[in-house]
Protein backbone atom coordinates (compact mmCIF):
# COMPACT_ATOMS: atom_id res chain seq x y z
CA UNK A 1 0.00 0.00 0.00
CA UNK A 2 3.18 2.28 0.30
CA UNK A 3 2.88 3.42 -3.82
CA UNK A 4 -0.63 4.23 -3.15
CA UNK A 5 -1.54 7.62 -4.66
CA UNK A 6 -1.88 10.50 -2.54
CA UNK A 7 -5.25 11.62 -1.36
CA UNK A 8 -3.71 14.96 -2.65
CA UNK A 9 -2.42 13.93 -6.25
CA UNK A 10 -6.09 12.29 -6.53
CA UNK A 11 -7.83 15.38 -5.80
CA UNK A 12 -6.07 17.26 -8.37
CA UNK A 13 -8.12 15.08 -10.42
CA UNK A 14 -10.96 16.33 -9.27
CA UNK A 15 -12.80 18.60 -11.19
CA UNK A 16 -12.15 16.32 -14.11
CA UNK A 17 -13.67 13.46 -12.11
CA UNK A 18 -16.94 15.24 -10.85
CA UNK A 19 -17.66 16.63 -14.20
CA UNK A 20 -17.25 12.80 -15.67
CA UNK A 21 -19.57 11.53 -12.84
CA UNK A 22 -22.23 13.93 -13.48
CA UNK A 23 -22.37 13.51 -17.82
CA UNK A 24 -22.65 9.93 -16.30
CA UNK A 25 -25.42 10.27 -14.09
CA UNK A 26 -27.21 12.54 -16.35
CA UNK A 27 -26.73 9.82 -19.31
CA UNK A 28 -27.48 6.68 -17.31
CA UNK A 29 -30.72 8.27 -15.78
CA UNK A 30 -32.27 8.27 -18.83
CA UNK A 31 -31.44 4.09 -19.66
CA UNK A 32 -33.69 1.48 -18.00
CA UNK A 33 -34.31 1.44 -14.01
CA UNK A 34 -32.07 -0.81 -12.04
CA UNK A 35 -30.19 -1.20 -8.75
CA UNK A 36 -27.66 1.69 -9.14
CA UNK A 37 -26.67 4.36 -6.58
CA UNK A 38 -28.59 7.06 -6.08
CA UNK A 39 -26.97 10.08 -7.58
CA UNK A 40 -26.83 12.59 -4.79
CA UNK A 41 -24.26 10.41 -3.13
CA UNK A 42 -22.63 9.95 -5.99
CA UNK A 43 -21.61 13.79 -6.44
CA UNK A 44 -22.03 14.84 -3.09
CA UNK A 45 -19.01 16.42 -1.91
CA UNK A 46 -15.68 16.58 -3.54
CA UNK A 47 -13.31 14.04 -4.84
CA UNK A 48 -10.93 13.70 -2.42
CA UNK A 49 -13.59 12.72 0.54
CA UNK A 50 -15.12 10.41 -2.07
CA UNK A 51 -12.16 8.35 -2.57
CA UNK A 52 -11.49 8.90 1.42
CA UNK A 53 -14.85 7.10 2.26
CA UNK A 54 -14.26 4.48 -0.23
CA UNK A 55 -10.96 3.77 1.61
CA UNK A 56 -12.27 4.00 5.01
CA UNK A 57 -15.09 1.62 3.99
CA UNK A 58 -12.74 -0.95 2.62
CA UNK A 59 -10.03 -0.36 6.11
CA UNK A 60 -13.39 -1.25 7.99
CA UNK A 61 -13.50 -4.54 6.36
CA UNK A 62 -10.43 -4.97 6.83
CA UNK A 63 -9.79 -4.72 10.41
CA UNK A 64 -13.65 -7.00 10.62
CA UNK A 65 -12.06 -9.67 9.36
CA UNK A 66 -8.80 -9.02 11.30
CA UNK A 67 -10.96 -9.04 14.26
CA UNK A 68 -12.89 -12.34 12.98
CA UNK A 69 -9.40 -13.82 12.86
CA UNK A 70 -8.14 -13.15 16.25
CA UNK A 71 -11.67 -14.73 17.85
CA UNK A 72 -10.76 -17.99 15.84
CA UNK A 73 -7.93 -17.75 17.28
CA UNK A 74 -8.72 -17.69 20.72
CA UNK A 75 -11.34 -20.09 20.03
CA UNK A 76 -14.43 -17.90 20.59
CA UNK A 77 -15.56 -18.36 16.92
CA UNK A 78 -19.20 -19.68 16.41
CA UNK A 79 -18.50 -20.79 13.43
CA UNK A 80 -15.84 -21.25 10.59
CA UNK A 81 -17.78 -20.31 7.66
CA UNK A 82 -18.59 -17.20 9.22
CA UNK A 83 -14.94 -16.19 9.31
CA UNK A 84 -14.34 -17.28 5.54
CA UNK A 85 -17.09 -15.76 4.79
CA UNK A 86 -16.09 -12.44 6.02
CA UNK A 87 -12.34 -12.80 4.64
CA UNK A 88 -13.92 -13.63 1.51
CA UNK A 89 -15.78 -10.28 1.78
CA UNK A 90 -13.39 -8.35 2.73
CA UNK A 91 -10.69 -9.71 0.47
CA UNK A 92 -13.68 -8.35 -2.49
CA UNK A 93 -13.59 -4.94 -1.26
CA UNK A 94 -10.02 -4.68 -1.38
CA UNK A 95 -9.69 -6.17 -5.08
CA UNK A 96 -12.63 -3.34 -5.93
CA UNK A 97 -10.59 -1.00 -4.13
CA UNK A 98 -7.35 -1.61 -5.99
CA UNK A 99 -8.95 -1.70 -9.26
CA UNK A 100 -10.24 1.41 -9.00
CA UNK A 101 -7.24 2.61 -7.96
CA UNK A 102 -5.61 1.72 -11.52
CA UNK A 103 -8.24 3.14 -13.30
CA UNK A 104 -7.85 6.17 -11.45
CA UNK A 105 -3.75 5.63 -12.19
CA UNK A 106 -3.74 5.25 -15.48
CA UNK A 107 -6.25 8.21 -15.92
CA UNK A 108 -3.38 10.26 -14.09
CA UNK A 109 -0.99 9.12 -16.06
CA UNK A 110 -2.71 9.53 -19.45
CA UNK A 111 -3.24 13.28 -18.21
CA UNK A 112 0.74 13.13 -17.25
CA UNK A 113 1.91 12.38 -20.29
CA UNK A 114 -0.22 14.22 -22.68
CA UNK A 115 1.62 16.52 -24.93
CA UNK A 116 0.97 20.20 -24.52
CA UNK B 1 -23.13 -4.84 -1.82
CA UNK B 2 -26.00 -7.21 -3.69
CA UNK B 3 -23.31 -10.31 -4.11
CA UNK B 4 -23.53 -10.48 0.06
CA UNK B 5 -26.89 -11.47 -0.81
CA UNK B 6 -25.60 -14.23 -2.62
CA UNK B 7 -22.86 -15.01 0.31
CA UNK B 8 -26.08 -14.78 3.08
CA UNK B 9 -28.16 -17.00 1.32
CA UNK B 10 -25.02 -19.53 1.42
CA UNK B 11 -24.30 -18.95 4.94
CA UNK B 12 -27.71 -19.64 5.55
CA UNK B 13 -27.63 -23.14 4.05
CA UNK B 14 -24.37 -24.10 5.61
CA UNK B 15 -25.81 -23.03 9.37
CA UNK B 16 -29.03 -25.73 8.64
CA UNK B 17 -26.76 -28.20 7.47
CA UNK B 18 -24.64 -27.77 10.68
CA UNK B 19 -27.08 -27.55 12.49
CA UNK B 20 -28.31 -31.33 11.20
CA UNK B 21 -24.73 -32.46 11.90
CA UNK B 22 -25.09 -31.67 15.09
CA UNK B 23 -28.39 -33.04 15.64
CA UNK B 24 -26.71 -36.79 13.96
CA UNK B 25 -24.10 -36.65 16.53
CA UNK B 26 -26.31 -36.01 19.67
CA UNK B 27 -28.54 -38.78 18.54
CA UNK B 28 -26.04 -41.32 17.87
CA UNK B 29 -24.31 -39.94 21.33
CA UNK B 30 -27.41 -40.93 22.94
CA UNK B 31 -27.58 -44.58 21.15
CA UNK B 32 -26.58 -46.17 24.59
CA UNK B 33 -28.66 -43.78 26.53
CA UNK B 34 -30.95 -46.15 29.25
CA UNK B 35 -34.59 -44.83 28.64
CA UNK B 36 -36.49 -43.92 32.12
CA UNK B 37 -33.52 -43.09 33.99
CA UNK B 38 -35.08 -39.99 36.56
CA UNK B 39 -38.15 -40.21 34.71
CA UNK B 40 -36.58 -38.89 31.63
CA UNK B 41 -36.69 -40.81 28.28
CA UNK B 42 -34.27 -39.69 25.04
CA UNK B 43 -36.32 -39.40 21.71
CA UNK B 44 -34.13 -39.07 18.89
CA UNK B 45 -34.26 -35.52 17.34
CA UNK B 46 -35.22 -34.38 13.82
CA UNK B 47 -34.39 -30.81 12.30
CA UNK B 48 -37.19 -28.86 10.69
CA UNK B 49 -36.33 -26.03 8.46
CA UNK B 50 -38.59 -22.50 8.74
CA UNK B 51 -38.89 -21.42 5.74
CA UNK B 52 -40.44 -18.54 7.06
CA UNK B 53 -37.40 -16.42 8.37
CA UNK B 54 -35.33 -17.09 5.44
CA UNK B 55 -36.49 -13.78 3.53
CA UNK B 56 -35.63 -11.70 6.48
CA UNK B 57 -32.07 -13.64 7.26
CA UNK B 58 -31.32 -12.96 3.82
CA UNK B 59 -32.68 -9.45 3.45
CA UNK B 60 -30.46 -8.78 7.07
CA UNK B 61 -26.79 -9.69 5.28
CA UNK B 62 -24.36 -12.08 4.98
CA UNK B 63 -22.95 -11.10 8.78
CA UNK B 64 -26.30 -11.22 10.02
CA UNK B 65 -27.31 -14.43 8.65
CA UNK B 66 -23.68 -16.09 9.92
CA UNK B 67 -24.15 -15.13 13.00
CA UNK B 68 -28.09 -16.08 13.84
CA UNK B 69 -29.18 -18.73 14.63
CA UNK B 70 -30.13 -20.82 11.62
CA UNK B 71 -34.02 -21.22 10.59
CA UNK B 72 -34.56 -24.65 11.99
CA UNK B 73 -36.81 -26.18 14.58
CA UNK B 74 -35.28 -29.25 16.40
CA UNK B 75 -38.50 -31.86 17.32
CA UNK B 76 -38.22 -34.92 18.80
CA UNK B 77 -39.60 -38.17 16.70
CA UNK B 78 -42.28 -41.00 17.57
CA UNK B 79 -40.01 -43.86 17.64
CA UNK B 80 -40.48 -46.33 20.53
CA UNK B 81 -37.53 -47.66 22.52
CA UNK B 82 -35.66 -50.22 21.82
CA UNK B 83 -35.62 -52.78 24.14
CA UNK B 84 -32.78 -55.22 25.08
CA UNK B 85 -32.50 -58.57 26.99
CA UNK B 86 -29.99 -57.76 29.75
CA UNK B 87 -31.17 -59.39 33.35
CA UNK B 88 -28.17 -58.54 34.68
CA UNK B 89 -28.53 -54.86 34.15
CA UNK B 90 -29.50 -52.52 37.05
CA UNK B 91 -31.79 -50.82 35.26
CA UNK B 92 -33.62 -53.73 34.17
CA UNK B 93 -37.40 -53.95 34.28
CA UNK B 94 -38.61 -56.89 35.74
CA UNK B 95 -38.71 -59.01 32.86
CA UNK B 96 -35.23 -58.19 32.47
CA UNK B 97 -35.50 -56.11 29.36
CA UNK B 98 -33.50 -52.43 29.31
CA UNK B 99 -34.94 -50.10 27.02
CA UNK B 100 -32.64 -47.50 25.23
CA UNK B 101 -33.47 -44.84 23.12
CA UNK B 102 -34.33 -45.79 19.67
CA UNK B 103 -31.66 -44.54 17.74
CA UNK B 104 -31.55 -45.92 14.14
CA UNK B 105 -28.14 -45.97 12.92
CA UNK B 106 -28.57 -46.11 9.45
CA UNK B 107 -30.68 -43.08 9.01
CA UNK B 108 -28.21 -40.78 11.60
CA UNK B 109 -25.13 -42.22 8.93
CA UNK B 110 -27.02 -41.53 5.93
CA UNK B 111 -28.61 -38.13 7.50
CA UNK B 112 -24.86 -37.11 7.86
CA UNK B 113 -23.66 -37.85 4.65
CA UNK B 114 -26.48 -35.73 3.30
CA UNK B 115 -25.41 -33.33 5.36
CA UNK B 116 -22.02 -33.27 3.88
CA UNK B 117 -23.19 -33.15 0.62
CA UNK B 118 -25.28 -30.14 1.23
CA UNK B 119 -22.73 -28.09 3.39
CA UNK B 120 -19.99 -28.96 0.07
CA UNK B 121 -23.05 -27.78 -2.04
CA UNK B 122 -23.48 -24.84 -0.22
CA UNK B 123 -19.80 -24.03 -0.52
CA UNK B 124 -19.97 -24.74 -4.46
CA UNK B 125 -22.86 -21.93 -5.03
CA UNK B 126 -20.81 -19.11 -2.47
CA UNK B 127 -17.77 -20.11 -4.64
CA UNK B 128 -19.21 -19.58 -7.50
CA UNK B 129 -20.97 -15.98 -6.75
CA UNK B 130 -17.63 -14.80 -4.95
CA UNK B 131 -16.32 -15.76 -8.97
CA UNK B 132 -18.90 -13.97 -10.79
CA UNK B 133 -18.04 -10.73 -8.24
CA UNK B 134 -14.35 -11.41 -8.88
CA UNK B 135 -14.81 -11.43 -12.57
CA UNK B 136 -16.59 -8.18 -12.38
CA UNK B 137 -13.62 -6.90 -11.61
CA UNK B 138 -11.81 -8.53 -13.96
CA UNK B 139 -13.77 -6.44 -16.66
CA UNK B 140 -11.43 -3.91 -18.93
CA UNK B 141 -8.75 -5.61 -17.09
CA UNK B 142 -5.05 -4.30 -18.83
CA UNK B 143 -3.47 -7.15 -20.74
CA UNK B 144 -6.31 -9.45 -21.38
Amino acid sequence: MTDFLSIEALASLSPAAQSMVKVANSVGATDEAGPRLPAPQAVDGDFATLVSDGLAQVNGRLIDSQVDLQRLAVGDAQNLHQIMMSLEESRLSFQLMMQVRSRLLEAYQDIMKMPI
Amino acid sequence: MDYSQGFAISAIGMNIERARVDVAALNLANDNTVQGVGGVSYRPLRVVVDPSAFGAMVGAGADMATQSAPPVRIVPTEVSPRRVYEPAHPMADERGFVSYAGVDMATEMVSLMSATRAYEANVAAMNTSRTLALRALDIGGGGA
